[in-house]
Formats: C-alpha cells, sequence, structure tokens
C-alpha cells in the first residue's frame, strides 16, 4: 500500500478494534491534520526531503537480550542500554520498526507497563485517544510531525502507575539497522501520580549504515506529584537527519527532568523539546551537552511555558563546536503566570576557525509582570588564563586545554546510572583529546 | 650561605610588558632554605618579576638571565618550569569552571599524591570541603589562600615522591 509520503509503505492504522466512535472520529481528525501538513515544512533546521526514504522494515522478536548480535549490543551500551538488565526495572528494544523486545523486571509487576506505542493503542483505545495520543504534539506541527503520524513505525509505551517511585532506571533503545530508510516513531511516557521513574532512552544506527531519517514524537505526561527523568544519548551517523519533537505536559508538583547528549557527528538535528509546566509548582530541569564535529548541523533548544503558578524552571546547555559544525543552541521561556522563575544557562566554545555556534536565548513575558525569568548567553574561547593557572601546576598546554573543556562539558546529569554516566565521561574525554 | 650554590638565580633581568619597559636591571640570588620578601610600592614590579620567572606570556625579556638550579628557564614553557620546581600562590587565581581542587591537585602531583597525602594536605590546610568545588569559584579570600597553599604542596608531592611529609615548605613565590 502505498502511503501518502513518496516511498512510505505502511500507513498509520486508524481502525482499532473496541474503539469507540468518538475515538475513531479522533483518529480520522488526526490523519486529516497530518495530510493537510505532509509538506509543510519545519520553522527551525534545514528542510529534509522525506520522500527518499522507505520504510524500515519488519524484524523478528527476541526471546532474550542476549541474543542480539554482539555488535548491536555493543553498540547500544554506548547510548546506555545494557543486555544485563540486573539494574533494570524494564526494557524496550525496537529494531527498525518491530519491538523485538520488552519486558518488565519481575519486582515490578505491576508499577511498569512497556509495550510498543501500537500495542497500547489496540488495548487501550479510548484511553489514549482522549489523553495521551497526539494530545501534548501536534500531528500537524510540521511534516516530520505528519509523517510519523501517516507513516508511524512504532514507538514505545511506558506508563508508571500511580504512587510506584520505580528506583531502577527503565531503559529503551531505538535502533536502526539499514540505509535510506526512515524510522518514525510515536513514544508515550505516563508518570501517575505520586509516581517516579527514571527512563533512558538511547537512539543508534548500526554499523555500515548510511543515509536516513529519525523522526520522532515524543509525549510525556508528568502527573501530580510525580517525577519523571527521562535521559536521551544520541549516536547518529554524519549522514543521518534527526527531528525529533518532544513535548513534557507537567501537573501539579510535578518535575520533568530531561539529559540530552550528543557527542557524534551527524548530518543534521532540529530539535526544541517544550516542557508544559501547566500545575502549580510544576518545575522542569533541562541538562544539554553537545558537541558540534565534522560538517554537523545542530539546532537545538528548549522551551519551558510556565503556566501554573509557582512553576519554576532551569535550562543549562553546554556546547563545543569544532571542524566545519554549526550549532544553534536556543533556549525559549514563556511566562504567563506572575508567580513563576525560570532562567536559562547557555555557554559555548568555538574551537575551529571553520565552525559557527549560535546562541539564542528568548524570554517572553505574556501578561505576566510578576514573572522572574532570567539567562545568561556566552560563547568566549577557553580563557588563556585558566589555561596557564594549570600550567603554573605542571600541567602541559594540550591537557590543560582538554581538562578545560572536559569540565566546560561535564555537567552533573541527576539520576545517571553510574555506567551510563561512565560512558558519558570516555566520550566528552575521547571529545577533549580529539579537539587539540 | 657563601659557597652554596643559588636555587633560584636573576641576572640583569630587564622585562618589557608591550611597549613599556617595567624591569630595568633585576639581579636576585635564593639559595637553599632561604626566604627573600619583596617590598615595594605599587607598580615597582613585583609582580611583573614573578611573573617573568614563571614564565608567563606577556611578560617579554628583553636581556639579562633566570636559572633555576643551574638552568637557563628561558627555553621552558610555564609547565616545564613548574615540573622543575617553581611554583606560585595567585593573589586572585582565576576561576575555572567544571575543574575541581581535587583534580587540579591530583594533576599537579603528577601521580605522587597518596591519599594519606592528600589526606595530611587537607588537614593541614582545612581543604576536604572544598576538594569537590570547582576550583576558585565561590571560595572566600581565605580558602582560595589555603587552595592555593594546597596546590603547592600537590606541586611540592611531585617533586619530593609520594613517601614524603607534605609539611615540609616549598620553595614557592607568593603574590
Amino acid at each position: 500500500m502505498r502511503g501518502v509520503c513518496g516511498k512510505q509503505t505502511v500507513d498509520t492504522p486508524i481502525e482499532i478494534p473496541n474503539a469507540s466512535p468518538a475515538t475513531l472520529e479522533r483518529l480520522a481528525e488526526i490523519r486529516r491534520l497530518a495530510e493537510a501538513a505532509i509538506g509543510k515544512p519545519a520553522l527551525l533546521g534545514p528542510d529534509v526531503d522525506i520522500t527518499r526514504f522507505t520504510t524500515v522494515s519488519e524484524r523478528q522478536r527476541l526471546g532474550s537480550l542476549a541474543s542480539l548480535e554482539k555488535q548491536v549490543r555493543e553498540t547500544a551500551l554506548m547510548s546506555g542500554f545494557t543486555a544485563d538488565e540486573s539494574e533494570r526495572s524494564a526494557s524496550y528494544f525496537q529494531m527498525d520498526r518491530t519491538a523485538i523486545y520488552e519486558r518488565v523486571a519481575e519486582d515490578f509487576g505491576g508499577a511498569i507497563e512497556i509495550m510498543g506505542a501500537e500495542e497500547a493503542l489496540v488495548r487501550y483505545p479510548d484511553e489514549m485517544a482522549e489523553r495521551f495520543w497526539w494530545r501534548a504534539v501536534a500531528p500537524d506541527k510540521d511534516k516530520y510531525a505528519a509523517l510519523v503520524a501517516l507513516h508511524q513505525t512504532e514507538g514505545y509505551f511506558i506508563r508508571v502507575k500511580a504512587g510506584q517511585r520505580v528506583e531502577k532506571p527503565i531503559q529503551a533503545c531505538l535502533f536502526i539497522s539499514e540505509s535510506d530508510v526512515s524510522q518514525n516513531l510515536h513514544n508515550v511516557i505516563v508518570v501517575e501520580d505520586g509516581a517516579e521513574a527514571n527512563v533512558i532512552t538511547g537512539c543508534n544506527i548500526g554499523a555500515g549504515v548510511r543515509e536516513g531519517l529519525h523522526a520522532g514524537i515524543s509525549e510525556f505526561y508528568v502527573g501530580k506529584n510525580a517525577k519523571l527523568t527521562f535521559t536521551m544519548v544520541h549516536n547518529w551517523d554524519k549522514e543521518f537527519s534527526v527531528r525529533p519533537r518532544t513535548t513534557a505536559v507537567v501537573d501539579d508538583d510535578g518535575v520533568f527532568i530531561s539529559n540530552y547528549v550528543l557527542l557524534k557527528p551527524v548530518r543534521s538535528i532540529q530539535a526544541f523539546p517544550v516542557a508544559r509546566l501547566q500545575g502549580e509548582r510544576s518545575r522542569a530541569l533541562f541538562t544539554t551537552i553537545v558537541c558540534g564535529l565534522e560538517d554537523s548541523v545542530i539546532d537545538l533548544g528548549t522551551e519551558t511555558q510556565l503556566i501554573g503558578a509557582g512553576s519554576r524552571s532551569e535550562a543549562v546547555a553546554r556546547t563545543v563546536s569544532r571542524d566545519r559544525s554549526t550549532v544553534y543552541s536556543r533556549g525559549r521561556l514563556v511566562a504567563r503566570t506572575n508567580d513563576c522563575k525560570a532562567h536559562l544557562d547557555c555557554r559555548g566554545i568555538v574551537q575551529s576557525e571553520d565552525s559557527t555556534q549560535w546562541a539564542i536565548p528568548d524570554l517572553a513575558s505574556e501578561g505576566a509582570p510578576g514573572a522572574e525569568l532570567s539567562h545568561e548567553a556566552a560563547i568566549s574561547p577557553i580563557a588563556a588564563e585558566e589555561v596557564y593557572y594549570l600550567m603554573s601546576r605542571g600541567v602541559p598546554k594540550d591537557e590543560a586545554i582538554s581538562t578545560i573543556t572536559r569540565g566546560f562539558l561535564d555537567l552533573e546529569i541527576p539520576g545517571l546510572p553510574a555506567a551510563l554516566k561512565k560512558r558519558i565521561d570516555d566520550a566528552i574525554a575521547e571529545t577533549s583529546r580529539e579537539s587539540m | 650561605m657563601a659557597g652554596t650554590p643559588p636555587v633560584l638565580s636573576v641576572e640583569g633581568l630587564r622585562v618589557r610588558i608591550g611597549e613599556r619597559e617595567v624591569l630595568k636591571g633585576i639581579d636576585l640570588s635564593i639559595a637553599d632554605g632561604e626566604t627573600h620578601v619583596l617590598l615595594g610600592p605599587n607598580g615597582s614590579g613585583k609582580t611583573t618579576l614573578l611573573n617573568a620567572i614563571l614564565g608567563m606570556p606577556g611578560y617579554e625579556v628583553t636581556s639579562g638571565r633566570i636559572a633555576f638550579r643551574g638552568v637557563d628557564l628561558a627555553p621552558l614553557s610555564i609547565d616545564e618550569r613548574a615540573r622543575m620546581g617553581i611554583g606560585i600562590a595567585f593573589q586572585r587565581p582565576p576561576t575555572v569552571r567544571g575543574v575541581r581542587l581535587r583534580q587540579v591537585m591530583a594533576m599537579a602531583a603528577s601521580a605522587a599524591l597518596t591519599e594519606e597525602r592528600l589526606s595530611d594536605i587537607c588537614d593541614e590546610l582545612e581543604l576536604a570541603e572544598m576538594l569537590d568545588r570547582d576550583v576558585n569559584i565561590g571560595f572566600s579570600g581565605g580558602e582560595a589562600k589555603r587552595s592555593e597553599l594546597g596546590q603547592l604542596l600537590a606541586q611540592r608531592a611531585a617533586r619530593d615522591g609520594p613517601a614524603s611529609s607534605s609539611r615540609t615548605r616549598a620553595t614557592s613565590c607568593g603574590t
């Protein structure tokens, strides 16, 4: 069946058993909106010709993660996904368009649900349509959202039940093993009232994979007095285009913590995740670590909408650009209540005369004269006096520069498992060494 | 002390900063075990002399010689001079975001800083609670001074080896 978009061969189903008429109508409306927007370019980032890519393929399910090919296991590990599930509460592994593995550890049965998003739609059609499906992100936002709406290739659904505080991380891996395809994911995470979860998601491509597109919709719903820590590590390739669209909706006293790490080259990535702090005393913390390498075009930002009284937010970004990379580092704060406070801290280092970096803070008070919004944005070279200071302690110049660069990128990411922190530290150290 | 070769020897030193000659022929000889105090009004060149000894960029030696343990320092970089045994406690040290005091001390000691030695230094200078803070960020004046001395003692460990006591006074310059 030929899709609306170019070579796509999968259509997102709108006929779901047991769905109410209202749900079916809602799904049809989503499709109409997406069809109208399939040619709508995104406001930011280079345009990608989405008609060039075919749909990712179906894969065989696995009985255990030990069955993964060694190379796949090792690649996944680089983004925090481990085949050893002893320190994981739940796992989800998607290869191309198939959820090949999902499991909830026995200790957490009843506390966590994890499955492919399509299965969640079949199981809970009315609840999904009413509360979680395209409610935070619009299907006509741009052509990449429309692509996912029309030709979805899975994604995960994770729900942590009310009152459950899950200490061990939930891990997910989204893997592409073939070239010239687009993987069009729709992920949903629900952390119910009083629950707490730490989700680590890694996006990877297999060895030898060339050009492709990863378009992803992620909708996060953080309930009252709930907490979601979401860490994403991106490992792409210099021929890959990446267009994630993410919104987290946070209820009263809810907390959303988002950590993002990109230390590998990419053709282009454009993402501007949103935290909608609609609850009273809701909070968001964004931490972003980016290294622009080779010819990467990176356009990343975070937006916080402060709507509920007492909402608070902080966004910290550290960016190093070198080679011929172009990096846009954006941060937007929008206040819609007098009782809110938010801060952006965006710093960059440019290490190459052929690289360009933009730091773009953006503050808006919409009828909220009492809102306190602030920002610090800076792009500067490594201060010579810092280098000389370390040299005065006997540290050679190149090691001093590497140490300072590593320190610049080494943000404390709350809730990060030790193994993943070490991987990120190792990657930062390697990046810092290579910058000499 | 007569007959003892100097540790630090400055002969006829002239130093320029930009177009301005600040040091106009300085001679100084410091033997092992000696402590010298430089006194002078603001702008007289005290800091210039120390920065020239350290090899800091911007301080151009136009004539004269600086030698440490008989070795001419002219061709040596800042870090090479530091590894020979020249240390400095800065009056206003720069902040280095993301780099902990513990890291700087470990690098200064060049792998010779045992846990026991570090503990001794921390006890002597009350540094324990500062070790995991970004160096000089938010340090009070007193904390900065103790941090500088701690780094010098760690640097001294690189020369003396891990077995020696941290309580031996380092040959150092202070500003």
